[in-house]
C-alpha cells in the first residue's frame, strides 16, 4: 500500500523505504515488495519493482528466490510489466545468475507438463517420481464409469451429490462416490483417463463392464470400436477373475460387485475400480487385494485384518476414507471408497488452501490417534480427493492408515513407502520406534510438498537417506519467499530429527497453522 | 538479631520429624526415580546434543534424591532414641545445586531449541560458560555457607538470592515458540513447577528474618518438599514416556 503525503502526493510505501535504506537487510520485506508489484498506483508498482531488484542484488542469498518470482510474473499474458524491468535490470546486471534461474524455471515447467502429460496419457496419475513407476503401478485405475461420456445412459451408476450412489434408471447421475463435484472432475477424467492398453477415445462411451454391453446412448461402433469394447470386456472377466471376485463378492455385505477397470498395481496390492451395490444403492468402490505370502500367511492375514479394522474404526471421519467392508477370503481383501486423485496430482496450491489442506490432514490424523491408530506411512499418494467438496474446495481424505505398520514384517519397507517422506525412525533405529511422532514428521513432510511443490528430500536414495538422517530440508520461504517465515517454522519442528523436538501430537501442529494463518 | 541456633529443629518437634521424614523420603524416592530415567533417555539416545540434556537432568534427579537423603537423615535420627541428632543444614546448598541444573537445562533447550547440534555457537558457548561458573560459584557459597553458619541472616539472604537469580535465569531462557508444542516443551512445563517449588523451599527461610518462628517456617517447607517431589514425579512421567519411544 502507498503512503499519501498531505496533498495526495506519492510516496513510497514502507517496505520500498525499507529496501532503499538498507537493502541488504530488507530480505524479510521481499514478500510485501511482491504485493507491491499489484498495486494501483503505477508508481507504487515500479518502485516495487526496483527495490526488489535493490535487494536481489545487495543480499546475494535472496537473489534467486526474488529472480525466480520476478520471472514468474514477467512471463505469461497477464506480465507484470514492472517485474519485467525489475528482472531485465538483475539480467544486465548478472547474467549468469539470471541464465541459471531460467535454466531451473525451464526444467520445473517440462517437469510439469511431463506430469500434465503422464497423467493425460491414460496410465494414471504421477504418483511419485522417486519410484519411476513402471506403467502398471498406480494406485487406483483411472477409467470412466460406464456411461459417463452419455448424458442419455440410463445405466448412470453414480450420483453427483452424497456419498452413496442412487439407485439405477433415468437419474442424472454423474460418475463418482459423492457429491457434486463429480460432474467437473468426470469432464476432466474424460480428457485424462483411458480405460486399459487400448486407450478408448475419450467421446466414446465405456461399455458397462462385467454387467455386459452398455444400454441406451451406446452407438454403434465401428469394426475397431466394437473390437475394442470386446477387448476391454475380455480385459475386465480377466481382471475380476484374478481377483476372483465373485468369491468376495459373497463374502463382502453386497449384493453385486462389479469390475470396471483392469487392476493397477497399488503400493500394497492390485488395485481394482468396482462398482458394487447394496440394497439397490450403488457405491464406486476401490478393492484391493492382497495377496500373502508362502511364509507366515496367518501373522499376514492377521496384522492386516487387525489393520482393516483399525482403519475401519476411524473412518467416520470426514477426512478420512471410508472402508466399506472387508474379509480375509478367499485373500485379505479391503473394500474402500473409491477415489482417483491424489495430493500428488495437485502440484500447485494457493498458499492458503495449502495450509488449509496440512490442517485437515493433521486433524484427521489426531482422530486416529486419538482411538490408538497410526498411520505410519503417510505421503503425498495417501491423500487423496475423493468428490467431498467443502468451501467449494476439494476436501483431502487420509487413506492407507495403518497398512504400513501391518505389512511392515512381511514386505520390504522400502518396496512400500516413499523415502523421501520417511521419517529418520525408518533408517536407523537409534532415531527410536515407528509411533505417533513418527506420523508427525511424515505430515510435516507432507506440509512440505504442499507449500513448495516438493519433497523435502529429493535424488537418489542414497541421497534422501542421508538428508533424511543428517540434513535440513531448505526452508520453504527460501524457495518461495512469498511463504511467510513462520511456516518455516511449522515445517522445522514437525519434520525435527529427534522426537524430543517434534510437535507432540498432530493437533499441535494443526493449532500452530490456524494460529499463524490468523495471525 | 542474633543468629538462629545450629541445632535441628526436629529434634523438639517429633511430629514434624515425622511430616519431614515422609516428605525427605518421597523427594529421595522420587528424585531417584527421576535421575534412573534420565539415564534410561540418555543410554537410548545417540544423538550428542540431546545426551547433553539427559545429563544434566540425570543431575537434577541425584541432587534431589540427595537433598531427600540428608534431610531424612535429619529428621530421623532427631526423634530416634538414643540415636545423636545428625543436622544437615547444608542440604540447602544441595537443592540450590538441584535449581542450578534445571535452569541449566532449560538454558540449554533455549540455546539449542532443536536439540540437533552439540556444538552450538562457540561465542555463545564461551559466554554461557561464564554464566555457569558464575553460578557454581554461588552455589559453592552457599553451600558452605549453610555448612559452616546455617541459621546466620547473611546465610539466609544469599541462599534465598541466588535461588532467585538461579530460577530466574532458567525462567529467561524459555523462548516459547521454539519448542511449542513439541515434547521437549511438555517436558519443560512439567520442570517448570518443580522449579517453583524448589524456589520455595529455599526462599521460605527469609521469613524467620522476617519474624517468624522457626518451627513454622519448617512446617510450611515441608509442605513444599512434598510438592517438589510430586512434580518431580509427573515430570518423570515424561521421560519414560520419551524412553518408551526407543
Amino acid at each position: 500500500m502507498s503512503s499519501e503525503g498531505p496533498d495526495d502526493a506519492w510516496a513510497p510505501p514502507p517496505a520500498v523505504s525499507a529496501a532503499v535504506d538498507a537493502p541488504a537487510a530488507a530480505v524479510g520485506r521481499v514478500p510485501e515488495l511482491l504485493s507491491l508489484l499489484d498495486a494501483e498506483a503505477a508508481a507504487t508498482r515500479l518502485a516495487a519493482g526496483w527495490a526488489l531488484a535493490l535487494v536481489a542484488i545487495e543480499a546475494p542469498d535472496a537473489f534467486e528466490p526474488i529472480a525466480h518470482r520476478l520471472a514468474d510474473r514477467a512471463a505469461g499474458e497477464s506480465a507484470s510489466p514492472e517485474a519485467r524491468l525489475a528482472f531485465s535490470y538483475l539480467a544486465e546486471r548478472r547474467p549468469e545468475d539470471v541464465e541459471s534461474v531460467l535454466d531451473r524455471l525451464e526444467a520445473e515447467a517440462e517437469d510439469r507438463a511431463e506430469r500434465r502429460r503422464y497423467r493425460r496419457a491414460s496410465r494414471g496419475f504421477a504418483r511419485s517420481d522417486y519410484f519411476a513407476p513402471p506403467s502398471f503401478e498406480r494406485d487406483v485405475g483411472r477409467t470412466r464409469l460406464p456411461s459417463e461420456a452419455s448424458a442419455g445412459n440410463p445405466r448412470r451408476s453414480y450420483q453427483g451429490d452424497g456419498n452413496v450412489g442412487s439407485g439405477a434408471s433415468g437419474d442424472a447421475t454423474t460418475a463418482g462416490a459423492s457429491s457434486s463435484g463429480a460432474a467437473e472432475r468426470d469432464a476432466d477424467a474424460a480428457q485424462t483417463d483411458t480405460a486399459d492398453a487400448d486407450a478408448e477415445p475419450a467421446d466414446e462411451p465405456d461399455d458397462a463392464g462385467e454387467s455386459g454391453p452398455a444400454e441406451g446412448g451406446t452407438e454403434i461402433g465401428t469394426g475397431s470400436s466394437a473390437r475394442r469394447r470386446s477387448r476391454r470386456r475380455e480385459a475386465l472377466s480377466a481382471a475380476a477373475a484374478a481377483v476372483d471376485v465373485e468369491s468376495i463378492a459373497a463374502a463382502s455385505r453386497f449384493d453385486e460387485l462389479t469390475v470396471v477397470a483392469p487392476p493397477t498395481a497399488g503400493r500394497y496390492a492390485d488395485v481394482y475400480r468396482t462398482r458394487a451395490v447394496r440394497d439397490g444403492e450403488e457405491y464406486a468402490v476401490t478393492l484391493q487385494r492382497f495377496d500373502p505370502p508362502e511364509d507366515g500367511a496367518e501373522a499376514f492375514t492377521t496384522a492386516l485384518a487387525e489393520a482393516f479394522e483399525n482403519w475401519r474404526a476411524v473412518s467416520d471421519h470426514e477426512a478420512v476414507v471410508t472402508v466399506y467392508d472387508w474379509g480375509r477370503e478367499p485373500a485379505p481383501w479391503l473394500a474402500t471408497e473409491y477415489a482417483d486423485r491424489t495430493l500428488a496430482d495437485r502440484i500447485d496450491l494457493g498458499l492458503e488452501e495449502a495450509i488449509w489442506n496440512a490442517r485437515v490432514i493433521a486433524e484427521a490424523l489426531a482422530a486416529a490417534h486419538e482411538r490408538g491408530v497410526l498411520h505410519t506411512g503417510l505421503d503425498p499418494a495417501c491423500v487423496v480427493y475423493a468428490d467431498d467438496v467443502t468451501d467449494s474446495r476439494p476436501r483431502p481424505q487420509v487413506r492407507n492408515l495403518g497398512l504400513l505398520g501391518a505389512l511392515r514384517g512381511h514386505v520390504a519397507v522400502g518396496s512400500a513407502l516413499d523415502p523421501r517422506y520417511a521419517a529418520p525412525e525408518y533408517f536407523d533405529d537409534k532415531f527410536g520406534q515407528i509411533d505417533r511422532a513418527t506420523d508427525v514428521y511424515h505430515l510435516g513432510a507432507v506440509l512440505y510438498a504442499l507449500l513448495t511443490g516438493r519433497p523435502p528430500f529429493q535424488g537418489e536414495y542414497e541421497t534422501v537417506r542421508q538428508g533424511v538422517l543428517s540434513a535440513q530440508p531448505t526452508p520453504p520461504s527460501a524457495i518461495n519467499p512469498e511463504i511467510p517465515g513462520w511456516l518455516d517454522g511449522i515445517v522445522r519442528k514437525a519434520t525435527a530429527k529427534g522426537k524430543l523436538t517434534r510437535y507432540e501430537t498432530t493437533i499441535q501442529l494443526a493449532r500452530e497453522l490456524r494460529r499463524g494463518a490468523e495471525d | 538479631m542474633a543468629p538462629l541456633p545450629a541445632t535441628t529443629v526436629f529434634a523438639d518437634q517429633p511430629s514434624l520429624a515425622f511430616v519431614a521424614f515422609i516428605a525427605f523420603s518421597l523427594m529421595f524416592a522420587l528424585g531417584v526415580r527421576f535421575a534412573l530415567y534420565a539415564y534410561w533417555n540418555l543410554r537410548a539416545t545417540e544423538l550428542a546434543a540431546q545426551a547433553v540434556l539427559w545429563e544434566y537432568l540425570v543431575v537434577v534427579g541425584l541432587t534431589a534424591a540427595l537433598y531427600g537423603l540428608l534431610g531424612g537423615i535429619e529428621a530421623a535420627t532427631s526423634v530416634t532414641p538414643g540415636a545423636r541428632p545428625v543436622a544437615t543444614p547444608y542440604r540447602t546448598g544441595v537443592l540450590l545445586a538441584t535449581l542450578l541444573m534445571l535452569s541449566l537445562t532449560m538454558r540449554e533447550i533455549a540455546a539449542n531449541g532443536a536439540l540437533s547440534n552439540a556444538d552450538g555457537d562457540a561465542a555463545g558457548s564461551g559466554r554461557r560458560q561464564l554464566v555457569e561458573m558464575g553460578f557454581v560459584l554461588l552455589v559453592a557459597a552457599a553451600f558452605a555457607a549453610t555448612g559452616l553458619a546455617p541459621r546466620a541472616p547473611g546465610t539466609i539472604v544469599i541462599v534465598a538470592v541466588s535461588a532467585l537469580a538461579i530460577a530466574a535465569y532458567g525462567r529467561r531462557q524459555l523462548t516459547a515458540s521454539s519448542v511449542r508444542g513439541t515434547m521437549i516443551d511438555s517436558l519443560l512445563r512439567h520442570l517448570l513447577p518443580v522449579v517453583a517449588f524448589a524456589l520455595l523451599v529455599l526462599t521460605l527461610d527469609v521469613g524467620v528474618l522476617a519474624g517468624l518462628a522457626l518451627v513454622i517456617v519448617r512446617h510450611i517447607q515441608v509442605v513444599f518438599v512434598i510438592m517438589t517431589a510430586t512434580t518431580l514425579m509427573t515430570a518423570t512421567i515424561k521421560l519414560r514416556q520419551n524412553v518408551a519411544g526407543f
